[in-house]
């Protein structure tokens, strides 16, 4: 009493179990494991069942069929497509090219973000001049306070460095992730219209401006001493911030201006330059942490403030150059050679 | 009810592949799994990192370049589960969290594929966001509103969640066994039923009698079995006859044209019994 399905099955049976066991075999791990006959008889079985689920739908007119062999062929159809990819290689691609290339072509939602931070400093460092007390209102956060108290101590007290030698490394951690978290939470920020963004850039500009200011009117040394104390890892962590800020705004730009493509599509494709953005910004972020951990606190006796000054020169301009010149070679090549370099297509005929 | 297929993809052998999206339930349910998994192992790595040394866990009272650097390494880790754990296990597993994996769903990109890594990097990114809104709510408004279910982070990466159900093969072939014999059984049935409605002379027979109807056709045809008492009178004829006249076009000349629409389809339906 076998019906069409079940003889039907019954011859298929061992083809579909040798391709699930196959699958099995390439999702644990990957093509690359399998031999030469493996491959052949992989792409065999995958386009018979690929045959029978059409069958399965049409023909035979069984869902359940239909189901099983949906999920099967699916699976095998992502596996034969999917881009395979050396970690090592696209990683090292995008440090050296795709990163600054990126920078370059989403240079204007960058500037924007440069220039509400330094617009937000100039108010804050503004209203802390005009009100020292309302500066200080604004600086809720508790820290900020102690460094404003200890620096109306005197260089002396703060030359001792508020990071025990001990401490460095602890310390370098802490700032590496608290730095990242802030600067995800700016980016993501744009997706609500930009708003988080711009809430992000402009209260932490706001910050820096008042404690700039608060330096501004203080003693040559104590200026040497603030600069000394900021810009070996300011030098990376503001511009950082900025890019974060950026690929916010790309979010807010795909939300806001779609232009002639659907406003989720639109999101999408600037999504994919914002995430580009926010992993050089996490590069740069952790370059600043350890020298915010190891370099920044080294006591003056052992590195002069000049030399943290001079170091923090050669760290920009080597940024700028980087950011600026880095892979602009590639960006003349034909777009189809850079996608062949940067990605392999595995086939199976 | 039947598997709503959400979304299509033809493939290069031309051949469609459907994927139905993951409901908003499995998904906060996998969510809640995975939450409870990254406390757990936060907790875990806190504890391992205490019993080695109280100080690299509490940095104010570090002394030594050991406990710094231990110190260091234990918040790197902690940053690594809160912010990777959800990008790695989707990136490199298949689209699958822990939490996914148990409740049968995974990420996947508009065709169906797994996410790339760009895709989990922005999806995980924005996630922040959108665990922001869920906390008043927003989130659950966003998934409703949009047409696959997505959440902020969804929509920026191009991502949705899908049902992962690979039926084995043995479930597959039990149930062609026993439709067979549902099958035997209901065309015994069917042909007793049909004969009593023969015209006399008629040359059909039971053999012939097989009326073929799709997937889409049953349900249409349950779902008016189902609802036509509540239908006015004229709509319901007209449902019955278009519905009737489409399967009708399949047959052999004027066979069964003696039939009512309503009694047609009421035996199309018996004689192709539900796998």
């Amino acid at each position: 009493m076998a019906g069409e399905l079940t003889s039907f099955l019954e011859e298929r049976e061992d083809r579909y179990r040798r391709l699930e066991y196959l699958l099995y075999m390439a999702e644990k791990d990957g093509l690359r494991k399998f031999n030469k006959d493996d491959l052949v008889e992989f792409g065999h079985l995958y386009r018979i069942a690929a045959a029978d689920l059409a069958r399965a739908r049409f023909v035979l007119r069984s869902p359940i069929l239909a189901e099983y062999l949906n999920e099967l062929v699916g699976r095998a159809h992502h596996m034969i497509h999917r881009k395979s990819s050396n970690i090592v290689k696209s990683f090292a691609w995008f440090v050296a090219y795709d990163f600054p290339m990126t920078f370059r072509k989403e240079i204007n939602p960058i500037l924007l973000a440069i220039s509400l931070l330094v617009g937000a400093a100039l108010v804050g460092g503004i209203s802390y001049q005009f009100d020292h007390k309302w500066g200080q209102l604004m600086l809720a956060d508790p820290n900020l306070r102690q460094y404003e108290a200890d620096l109306q101590s005197g260089p002396a007290h703060l030359a001792s460095g508020d990071i025990s030698q001990d401490a460095m490394a602890a310390a370098s951690g802490f700032i590496i992730t608290n730095n990242i978290q802030a600067c995800i939470g700016a980016s993501a920020g744009g997706i609500l219209f930009g708003l988080g963004t711009f809430f992000a850039l402009s209260s932490n500009g706001f910050l820096l401006g008042v404690i700039g200011s608060m330096f501004l009117s203080k003693s040559f040394a104590h200026q040497l001493y603030f600069w000394a104390g900021i810009l070996p890892h300011g030098v990376l962590e503001l511009p950082a911030i900025c890019i974060a800020g950026g690929a916010g705004f790309l979010f807010a730009r795909g939300l806001l201006i779609p232009g002639k493509i659907s406003r989720g599509e639109a999101l999408r494709l600037e999504g994919v330059n914002a995430v580009k953005l926010i992993g050089g910004v996490i590069l740069l972020l952790i370059i600043a942490g350890l020298i915010e951990g190891f370099i920044t606190p080294i006591p003056s006796a052992y590195m002069p403030h000049w030399l943290k000054l001079l170091f923090a020169a050669c760290l920009f301009t080597g940024l700028v150059l980087y950011l600026w010149r880095s892979g602009s070679r590639e960006e003349d090549k034909e777009p189809v050679e850079r996608a062949q370099r940067s990605t392999t297509h595995l086939r199976l005929e | 009810m039947p598997n709503i297929d959400d979304i299509a993809v033809l493939t290069s052998e031309n051949v469609r592949l459907n994927y139905s999206l993951a409901g908003m339930g499995s998904r906060v349910v996998a969510f809640l799994l995975d939450s409870i998994i990254v406390v757990l192992t936060m907790g875990g790595v806190t504890v391992i990192f205490l019993a080695i040394d109280p100080a690299t866990v509490n940095f104010a009272e570090i002394e030594s370049t050991a406990q710094s650097f231990l110190g260091m390494i234990f918040i790197i880790l902690i940053f690594l589960i809160i912010w990777g754990y959800y990008f790695f296990f989707e990136w490199l597993n298949w689209g699958q969290t822990p939490g996914k994996s148990a409740l049968g769903i995974r990420v996947a990109s508009a065709d169906g594929a797994p996410a790339g890594v760009t895709a989990c990097a922005i999806r995980n990114i924005v996630r922040v966001i959108d665990l922001m809104l869920a906390g008043v709510g927003v989130t659950f408004f966003v998934m409703i509103f949009t047409p696959r279910y997505q959440r902020l982070g969804d929509l920026a990466a191009g991502t949705v969640v899908v049902k992962r159900r690979q039926l084995s093969f043995d479930t597959v072939l039990n149930a062609a066994r026993s439709a067979d014999q549902a099958a035997f059984y209901a065309q015994q049935e069917a042909a007793a039923r049909a004969q009593t409605m023969y015209r006399p002379g008629s040359n059909i027979t039971e053999t012939n009698l097989k009326i073929r109807i799709d997937d889409s056709e049953r349900v249409l045809i349950e779902k008016f079995i189902e609802r036509r008492h509540m239908l006015p009178v004229d709509v319901r004829r007209k449902l019955a006859r278009d519905l009737a006249a489409r399967i009708r076009s399949r047959l052999p000349g004027d066979a069964l044209g003696h039939l009512d629409d309503e009694p047609f389809l009421e035996t199309a339906l018996a004689t192709n019994p539900r796998l």
